[in-house]
């Protein structure tokens, strides 16, 4: 589910971080520059783990700020294919369910993954699980065991587009897209897997 | 930047927890008022993280726990992430546990089934345990 990674880079200490203990004003650093975004290929950083290595600070010409090369590790939300894991559901679709994790929202499992005999219930807009003849309902906010089945990156830096013809200003239509930057695709077909009250008793 | 090891290695839930609670207490301790901000980035992140594990069997896992329960299962030939899996998830029942380890019918008899269950439940404790043998069902705002 969490991972490490070891990553370098170059960190700006500003002269306001001065006062503070070096450690100190690399790992503020860090944390403001990744805690909570998603790094392609590597999954959601959810915080520094330890500084391995920081070389001295540089000033440059022009600037006031300290640069210093370090070597870190960051904690990674990054579970792997096959994984099970434990969430809330937060909406229910034709398509499928969408399940939350709180800090991680972007999971789906697409109606042809839920158990066999799922049926959506376009009255209450939920799914049902028709199972020996008994309708378990997956409703809102239950919790819900799942297994993924692939994960998904998706570069949201911004880009421009080759320029269509007659046309002067670049396409930027495509940066406003809400596409999520990592997604993962979930199943909850199998003995085990759904909400935790069906296998509970 | 440059990514070096984009999985150096894996952590437990419980290991997740723990430094992100070091870190906010350590944040406190720093503290000196209205001097220190906190990214938000950070903050939200690290206030849904705990929230989520707070809620997931980790929460009352201890170093010894772990450590007693990696010793007890030295004897299964188990993969490091079945292993990994079993402590972040605590299977209380053999549907559980068969979900997290592969192919357990080849590799695995029904009596280790139960002796593994017998080892989660007692080297990892929870209070929630007898709850649900009394009622059969989880007490509000528990998870399994």
């Amino acid at each position: 589910m969490f991972n490490l990674a070891e990553i370098k880079d170059t960190i700006k200490i500003e002269p306001s971080g001065f006062r503070k203990k070096k450690s100190q004003a690399i790992t503020d650093e860090i944390n403001r520059k990744y805690a909570n975004k998603v790094l392609q290929d590597v999954g959601l950083c959810i915080a520094m783990h330890d500084i391995l290595y920081a070389s001295e600070g540089f000033i440059h010409h022009g600037d006031g700020c300290s640069y210093v090369t370090v070597h870190f590790r960051l904690v990674i939300f990054r579970p792997f294919v096959g994984e099970v894991m434990v969430g809330k559901i937060r909406s229910c679709s034709q398509e499928g369910v969408r399940v939350s994790l709180g800090f991680f929202d972007d999971i789906f499992i697409p109606y042809n993954y839920l158990q066999e005999n799922s049926d959506f219930n376009s009255e209450e807009q939920i799914w049902v699980w028709l199972y020996d003849e008994n309708e378990m309902f997956m409703d809102i906010d239950e919790d819900i065991r799942f297994r993924v089945e692939a994960e998904q990156f998706f570069d949201t830096s911004p880009s421009v587009r080759p320029k269509k013809e007659g046309v002067d200003t670049p396409d930027l239509s495509g940066n406003s897209a809400k596409q999520a930057p990592y997604s993962l695709t979930c199943s909850i077909q199998g003995d085990g897997l759904g909400l935790l009250s069906w296998w509970s008793a | 930047m440059e990514i070096l090891k984009a999985d150096a290695a894996m952590l437990s839930n419980y290991e997740v927890l723990t430094l992100l609670n070091e870190q906010k207490a350590q944040r406190l301790a720093n503290e000196v008022a209205g001097t220190r901000e906190v990214a938000e980035n950070l903050r939200t992140v690290e206030f849904e993280v705990q929230k989520y594990l707070n809620n997931s069997p980790c929460s009352t896992q201890s170093p010894e726990q772990i450590a007693a329960f990696k010793e007890a299962f030295q004897g299964y030939e188990l993969m490091k992430v079945e292993l990994l899996q079993i402590l972040n998830l605590r299977p209380r029942s053999a549907v559980e546990l068969l979900l997290v380890i592969e192919e357990f019918e080849e590799r695995f008899t029904l009596e280790d089934c139960d002796a593994m269950l017998a080892i989660i439940a007692q080297t990892l404790p929870r209070d929630d345990d007898d709850a649900i043998e009394e009622d059969g069902e989880l007490p509000e705002g528990q998870e399994a």
